[in-house]
């Protein structure tokens, strides 16, 4: 098998606050192979969005990066000088957001903010720079793109800010793509809209994308693997197939259990007590162990092995560990 | 079966662009025409994408804004034809409750206070009795020992305690209506179920009617007794929820079936993407004859020029489609095949 284009391993972000130090990323690993499409789902104050944030160095104080590594196409991004890491964002490694609106120049056409991207990453002079930016518009099926690139970004509704955003990260051509909650804010339909787009554009330019998200409806449909995290740590990974058809974690079952769909039955939502720990404070053993339904007397001590019953799958359960013994 | 909330034709508009001497330059139909009702005990979903007009819907039933045509009736009575004593009975009867449990909260004041305020106001318990009546209330939405709870703020909670906070202070007046905007849509997964349980167990014990506006169609299915969704400001179809979820008769409503996720990777790749193109337009510049035919994969072109009536297709089930006879013929999701064949 070829190297993967990102491998993570024992990533360490805590932040420094003076409630006392946030754990919110403890030695995290994935994977990313070339094209794949890779989940990394959870809830609010899981630490994912603070892997991704990590993944391109952009962590801020109270927030530092203790320890692990960060493989993109060879090189530990961690070692990189920050001349080189600017280089890499935007350009071999893009990323979008759930708030588009944050990320656009409000004083700014929507060309020019491409355009600049553009020159930033590929030295193309303006007129060509500007190409660039129609031919991304029109990558995104931006209707009438050659009448949007002289809009401002208040004048387009939620869904094209976002086809911009997507636009402006994708005229570098990533190898990797970093989406974090992009249709969180859109509409059902548009959401639909957007996912279709991401997925064709992936195949386009044969990008691979970690799709950060708390929504396991759309890593069904739009993922090739998953990695479930909680509380900062990765708690299980596994094939999209083979995640909802068993799932291993007591964690990942009782998300499955509480999402949703149209094909709902009515006596869904069966619910986990509780709510996530304080990462500044997480429970001793493993951290799930408190709102576990099949915690055992050792989960509130020891901490959980990570099992792999299968390659491409592991979970940090004493409950697996049980079976295998 | 009499109605506890009747709506009828009702209209709200708001003028935009308006200066001093100037006439406004357009008006926003956020609600233009719309007429549903709940039954004593049922739960009714508002559906649909942001600016259709149901949070407004949802602000004229309170009474936070003014309708500017059409009646709201309440148990019979015309909301807007009241005195002040019946009005004030009314706005006991229907409660709120808000998507953000973060915003809805005063930070200035413990639980007992957000509690006894309502209590106070609407003369529920003598003042001796707020104390115990505020455990009550606690301990009715699952916060207990409330004692841990009445005199903290409520920064010192989590969103889904602050969510159960925000139903008890609904809950203080004894209501027989909820009005709950997005309840659930600003928590996370293993949360909103929890809250979703408890909102369906009070529903059960105490009898009430709760119209649920929401966009989330996994919570209408397990939740809702029927269905209304609207686009742009009017109701394109309603009926009971099995119906709506079985046999759409608007191409809206299949559309939004259809885009709505499905958490299950066999199914939700085999299903054929009907994905709507374009976003919501405008609601100053609605487009003529159906709003939906700019949007519309079955749009001919009587629905650019004609306003398509609803007419009814099996008990309470309503379409506002020209096409919505010939609904067996649109593509439907894989899933919704199977759920009908069950």
């Amino acid at each position: 098998m070829d190297a993967p284009l990102l491998q993570v391993e024992g990533l360490t972000t805590h932040l420094f606050t003076d409630a006392g130090t946030v754990r919110a990323v403890e030695g995290v690993s994935l994977t990313i192979g070339r094209g794949e499409a890779v989940a990394l789902v959870g809830e609010s104050g899981c630490g994912k969005s603070m892997t991704a944030l990590s993944l391109m160095r952009l962590v801020r104080p109270p927030g530092r990066i203790l320890g692990g590594r960060v493989e993109f196409e060879g090189r530990n991004l961690l070692d990189l000088r920050e001349e080189e890491m600017r280089r890499l964002r935007g350009g071999d490694i893009a990323m979008i957001f759930q708030d588009p609106m944050t990320f656009l120049n409000p004083l700014m056409r929507v060309g020019d903010q491409i355009a600049e991207a553009v020159r930033l990453h590929q030295g193309l002079d303006s007129r060509a720079a500007w190409r660039a930016a129609l031919a991304a518009l029109e990558l995104v099926r931006i209707p009438a793109p050659d009448s949007v690139i002289e809009y401002y970004p208040h004048q387009l509704s939620g869904g094209m800010r976002q086809r911009v955003l997507i636009a402006m990260a994708i005229s570098s051509r990533p190898s990797l793509l970093i989406a974090d909650e992009p249709t969180t804010a859109l509409d059902v339909t548009v959401q639909a809209q957007i996912m279709e787009l991401l997925g064709d554009i992936r195949r386009e330019l044969g990008s691979a994308m970690l799709l950060i998200t708390h929504d396991l409806g759309l890593v069904a449909e739009y993922c090739d693997r998953i990695y479930v995290m909680y509380a900062g740590q990765i708690v299980e990974e596994a094939d999209v197939g083979p995640l909802f058809a068993s799932p291993q974690h007591p964690y990942t079952r009782a998300l499955l259990k509480s999402t949703l769909g149209p094909d709902a039955r009515v006596d869904a939502f069966e619910s986990i007590s509780g709510q996530p720990p304080d990462l500044a404070r997480p429970p001793a053993g493993c951290r799930f162990h408190p709102r576990c339904p099949e915690a055992l007397a050792r989960c509130a001590h020891d901490e959980p092995p990570v099992i792999r019953p299968a390659a491409g799958r592991q979970a940090r359960c004493w409950l697996l560990a049980q079976d295998a013994a | 079966m009499s109605a506890l909330l009747e709506v009828r034709d009702l209209q709200v508009h708001f003028p935009i662009g308006a200066r001093l001497l100037r006439p406004p330059a357009g008006v926003v139909r956020a609600v233009d025409g719309v007429s549903l009702s709940i039954a004593e005990g049922e739960v009714l979903a508002v559906v649909g994408e942001s600016g259709c007009g149901k949070t407004t819907l949802a602000r004229a039933v309170l009474g936070l804004t003014k309708p500017t045509g059409g009646v709201i009736r309440f148990r019979g009575g015309d909301v807007a034809l009241q005195s002040t004593a019946e009005r004030n009975a009314y706005y006991r009867q229907v409660q709120m409750v808000f998507q953000d449990p973060f915003d809805s909260l005063n930070p200035r004041k413990t639980v007992l206070q957000t509690l006894a305020q309502p209590l106070r106001i609407h003369s529920i318990v003598p003042a001796g009795e707020f104390r115990a009546e505020a455990t009550r209330l606690l301990e009715l939405v699952g916060l207990s020992p409330a004692a841990l709870y009445l005199d903290r703020y409520p920064h010192q909670f989590s969103g889904g305690q602050r969510q159960r906070i925000c139903i008890a202070r609904a809950l203080a007046v004894r209501p027989s209506l909820i009005v709950a905007d997005e309840p659930v849509s600003a928590l996370d997964i293993s949360i909103r179920a929890q809250i979703l349980t408890l909102l369906r167990r009070l529903q059960q014990e105490l009898g009430l009617s709760y119209l649920f506006i929401t966009h989330d169609l996994g919570v209408v299915r397990s939740l809702c007794d029927r269905v209304v969704v609207m686009y742009l400001g009017r109701v394109v179809e309603e009926g009971r929820t099995e119906d709506i979820f079985a046999g759409p008769r608007h191409p809206y409503t299949n559309a939004l079936l259809a885009a709505c996720p499905l958490p299950d990777p066999v199914r939700a790749r085999a299903r054929k993407r009907a994905t709507l193109t374009g976003d919501v337009p405008s609601p100053v510049n609605p487009p003529s004859g159906c709003r939906f035919h700019p949007r519309c994969p079955v749009a001919r072109e009587i629905c650019g020029r004609d306003e398509p009536a609803a007419r009814e297709f099996g008990p309470g089930h309503r379409s506002a489609c020209h096409f919505a006879a010939e609904a067996d013929t649109w593509e439907r999701p894989a899933w919704q095949l199977a759920v009908t064949a069950e």
